[in-house]
């Protein structure tokens, strides 16, 4: 049977990455993930959770997101929640080649790369003012 | 509070200076303005043969990756370079995931590194 997911509720500022990541590793050991695992399901939550400090909510402080944290028989999901402006999959391009990148002196844009790169599967979803980022590894 | 320092070291050599960045902690979304402020100083020193000695760095996410990409050309343009040189596993294999290897030196010692600058950087087959 799945369990109740576990949640985190933390202001969204770049100072509360530390402690996401935390409860993601804490919950991702306690579903019996690797260790390779689980590093990539951190580093997948810190840089979705990043991108909502970043570009949901423009660096504007005052607003906050939850991460819940799920384990199935199959799956260990991260769904991570807020109000910001929403993430339109439409419009996302690939980053260029890296060589590219560096002569255009990008500091950003490998963050949903990477969340693809390290999960078996990464949605986006809208309804009303409510956004999310699911993210899943298989057990 | 954060868990990120970085310390700096200058390593002097018959024909050239490198400035030494010995990171410890998280480099993450939050941290890495602290790195992109060192790398500044350093410019605006003159030092452009920037090394990151990662011995102490247990994370980093792609914002402190972009910290690279954004200097790497501005640094060569100038004759130096960024190299990087022991870096724990798990923080290699981030760098490795996005083809960093392919972009600049990543070497296992500081040592390995240090000899590097007396080379222009040519990507390995």
């Amino acid at each position: 049977m799945p369990r109740l997911p576990h949640r985190l509720n933390v202001p969204a500022a770049t100072a509360s990455l530390e402690s996401v990541r935390r409860f993601v590793e804490a919950h991702a050991r306690a579903a019996g993930l690797n260790d390779a695992q689980v590093m990539q399901v951190v580093l997948a939550v810190d840089e979705a959770a990043a991108n909502i400090v970043k570009h949901a909510y423009g660096g504007e402080s005052g607003h906050a997101f939850t991460v819940a944290a799920r384990t199935t028989t199959e799956q260990f999901v991260i769904r991570l929640l807020h109000d910001g402006n929403a993430f339109d999959p439409a419009r996302y391009r690939t980053p260029p080649p890296l060589e590219q990148a560096a002569q255009e002196r990008r500091k950003g844009g490998l963050g949903v790369h990477l969340m693809h790169r390290l999960m078996d599967d990464v949605a986006f979803r809208t309804s009303g003012t409510r956004s999310e980022v699911r993210l899943s590894k298989k057990r | 509070m954060s868990n990120f320092s970085v310390g700096f070291r200058t390593h002097v050599a018959p024909e050239r200076e490198v400035r030494v960045f010995d990171l410890t902690g998280e480099l993450d979304a939050h941290t890495a303005a602290e790195l992109e402020a060192a790398f500044q100083k350093a410019l605006a020193d003159g030092s452009y043969n920037l090394l990151i000695n990662g011995t102490g760095l247990v994370y980093i996410s792609s914002a402190g990756l972009g910290v690279f990409m954004a200097y790497l050309e501005d640094v060569r343009e100038r004759g130096g370079d960024i190299k990087i040189a022991a870096l724990q596993p798990n923080v290699f294999t981030v760098f490795d995931l996005l083809g960093f290897p392919f972009l600049l030196h990543i070497t296992e010692t500081e040592d390995e590194a240090l000899e590097r600058f007396a080379l222009p950087y040519e990507p390995e087959a």
